[in-house]
């Protein structure tokens, strides 16, 4: 139990505590340190490290070191490091608490022996990382915040259903290889939503854009990694996984070449990337593994970079359209080279970290027999490029205005403000794993949970990716016009649960007006008015008035048959549909977000009560 | 004519690709890496515009959640620079934006 005391989560969970309450000063200083004392933790971990307890019956691992729970634990304490230095000047106090309290949870995700203490942590994981968002306080943060909690809070409904249906049916609470039964497929239902899998990613792109600066690059971290993990400890070698991941990595990079917003740009191409993960992980074989973790950890420090270059560039302008860009490059000149040095990584350049990382997962598809898998893969890498190396550097830095003026004039259209030291120092730092992890990929290969029998720099392999990345680029220029960024909004499938509902909700106000008022239990029915001359008309009926229409005075009046009200109804629920699919402006998204929460959180509690039923 | 150079780069690189692969053979074929850059650009040039065309909409598809066209709360409180040759990217120690 003693080794507890070196469980990584806990100095994240005490800077949180720490970080909210202290002053400032304090605060900061904590948020840097949680990282670098859980990095010494860790170097005092051995794989095989195993530490239990007894609770309400069950006997839970909280604790357990091995060979593929530690990648994850070193990149996790670095991402954080970064991040947190990133956002050492813009973060509030309770941003910074929320973020601290996420890593913890991550690392307890990635060290959880068992699916009780999986679950635990997994919650705490969707509720801090929903804080994350929140805390921007300004953008649309609100409502993709909420919407994000609300899928988040069903995936881990969803979560617990498979666990305690999986404990009923076998009496173990082990989070190790599970197979795929009934059971298990809930629980490979909520790791495939936390790992963005469409067509359950859509809270993806919702919602890191949605962040602060620093809040995006924390987020870009841990939630969907900690999901691949989980895949990798408990669905190894799981065919439908391939599959999905193909499907991710292609439907992302899509989306990402379409995108106008420079962080949704890049959150569509964290669901590409963790696509080489999830098909790696579906293969299932050792070299296939050892990809995906390799590919997680490169990922994660590139991916922070991207994220750090456009932030910083979001903090000196206030710009992140796109389309509005441009003229940046000789005021930003710095974070452009940093920028690029991400972009270069996740394009698989060789000499940077990408290249070492990303061609493990497509060799390791190539020796599996999986041709077109291969193939699909390395298309997707050149889309990679396309964007976030060569489009969105091009546009956002460059664009119409080129280079742009040297330095600040009145007639500058974008006035650039200064990025912070602790910026450039997290961004630096990035750059430097980055390009030491491409140089010398062997320390990362040691960490990996298999040996590796793999050398990135044969000179077929690195020619052959060359001539790749060279005829993207001469061909991005040959269509440069058809790659200008276009100031829309590409629909995702969030629009399930952004659009319909509100649209259902304006229909049935809309229908709530159409029907006329009537008394419950009542036909409303006409009766004969009263004559124009003032002259008082008899009664239709006696003893009713209520549910009573008077017709305009003079008019021939009849009462209205039932089957009439029903056409009424009738023309009511026409117009109903007729107005789903025309209103363009519905409720606000926030109470259609509630609506569908209630309903989701509903369906997940029945799941769960159905898989308590022996 | 400026469309016609960086076609003929295009053929360059391509027809070097070639030649490449054709000592090195390590490719399946000469010029597959080659190959895989042409046709992966022009695939994802038709599918993103196809795409487009499909599911885009007005940026103001969703009223309340409308980008706006500067991020007012996520930029820096600092002045900008001042106009001088050091220009905007050198680092600064300004708390931009400090909220906690």
């Amino acid at each position: 139990v003693a080794e507890l005391v070196f469980h990584p989560l806990l100095p994240f969970l005490a800077a949180a505590g720490i970080a909210w309450f202290a002053p400032r000063a304090v605060g900061r200083a904590v948020t840097v340190l949680a990282p670098l004392v859980a990095l010494v933790q860790l170097s005092q971990l051995d794989a095989g490290t195993i530490v239990t307890t007894d609770y309400l019956g069950f006997e839970l691992t909280v604790l357990r070191v091995d060979a593929l729970a530690l990648p994850f634990g070193w990149v996790f304490a670095v991402a954080a490091l970064l991040a947190a230095t990133f956002g050492l000047t813009t973060m509030s106090a309770h941003e910074r608490a929320a973020a601290l309290t996420y890593v913890a949870a991550a690392m307890g995700v990635v060290f959880a022996g068992d699916l009780m203490t999986l679950f635990i942590w997994w919650e705490l994981k969707a509720i801090a990382s929903s804080f994350v968002v929140l805390q921007r306080r300004g953008g649309v943060s609100n409502p993709a915040g909420t919407r994000y909690l609300f899928v988040h809070l069903v995936g881990g409904k969803v979560l617990l259903a498979g666990v305690l249906w999986h404990l009923a049916t076998t009496g173990s609470l082990a989070f190790d290889t599970l197979g795929l039964t009934g059971p298990t497929s809930l629980i490979l239902l909520a790791f495939l939503l936390s790992a963005a899998v469409p067509p359950l990613h859509a809270w993806l792109p919702d919602a890191y854009p949605a962040a602060s600066v620093a809040g995006t690059v924390f987020l870009s971290a841990f939630t969907t990694k900690a999901a691949v993990y989980a895949l990798a400890r408990a669905f190894p070698g799981t065919e439908l996984l391939i599959g999905l991941g193909v499907v991710m990595a292609v439907y992302g990079v899509l989306y990402a070449m379409v995108q106008n917003d420079t962080r949704r740009l890049l959150a569509y191409h964290i669901v590409s990337q963790v696509g080489f993960m999830v098909t790696g992980i579906g293969i299932g074989t050792e070299a296939a593994i050892n990809g995906a973790v390799a590919h997680a950890v490169a990922h994660i420090i590139y991916k922070g970079l991207l994220l750090m270059g456009v932030g910083a560039v979001l903090h000196a302008t206030g710009y992140s359209k796109i389309s509005a860009m441009g003229g940046l490059a000789n005021r930003l000149r710095a974070v452009l080279v940093l920028y690029l040095v991400g972009a270069v990584s996740i394009s698989s350049v060789p000499l940077f970290s990408g290249f070492t990382t990303k061609e493990l997962v497509t060799d390791a598809a190539s020796l599996a027999g999986l041709g077109t898998v291969m193939l699909l893969l390395k298309l997707v890498s050149v889309g990679t490029f396309l964007s976030t190396g060569l489009k969105l550097p091009y546009t956002a830095w460059f664009g119409s205005e080129g280079a742009g003026p040297r330095h600040n004039t009145p007639a500058a259209r974008i006035q650039v403000r200064p990025v912070p030291t602790t910026m450039y120092l997290a961004m630096g730092a990035a750059a430097l794993i980055n390009l030491a992890i491409g140089l010398a990929p062997g320390p990362l290969y040691d960490l990996l949970p298999y040996p590796v029998e793999y050398d990135p720099y044969t000179l077929g392999k690195v020619l052959e990716k060359t001539q790749t990345l060279v005829l993207t680029g001469l061909v991005f220029w040959v269509l440069l016009d058809r790659f200008a960024a276009k100031p829309k909004l590409v629909l995702d499938l969030d629009v399930l649960y952004r659009d319909l509902p509100g649209r259902f909700v304006a229909a049935w106000r809309d229908r709530r007006k159409t029907v006329p008022v009537a008394t419950p239990g009542t036909s409303p029915r006409v009766v004969a008015a009263p004559p124009a001359d003032g002259a008082e008309a008899p009664a239709a009926t006696a003893g009713v008035s209520a549910g009573v229409v008077r017709a305009p005075a003079g008019t021939a009046t009849m009462e209205r048959a039932p089957v009439a009200d029903r056409a009424t109804r009738s023309r009511a629920s026409l117009t109903t549909l007729r107005t789903l699919f025309q209103v363009r402006e519905g409720i606000p998204p926030v109470p259609g977000t509630w609506l569908l929460g209630a309903v989701v959180l509903l369906t997940g509690t029945l799941v769960l009560l159905v898989s308590l039923v022996p | 004519v400026t469309r016609r150079r960086p076609l003929l780069l295009v053929a360059a690189a391509f027809a070097a690709g070639v030649a490449i692969d054709l000592v090195v053979r390590y490719s399946p074929f000469p010029g597959y890496g080659a190959m895989i850059g042409i046709a992966g650009t022009l695939l994802i040039a038709v599918a993103s515009s196809g795409l487009t065309r499909l599911a885009g909409r007005p940026e103001d598809h969703y009223p309340a959640e409308t980008p706006r066209e500067v991020e007012e709360d996520l930029r820096s409180s600092s002045p900008p620079h001042a106009a001088g040759p050091a220009s905007a990217d050198r680092p600064s120690t300004a708390r931009g934006g400090s909220r906690g």
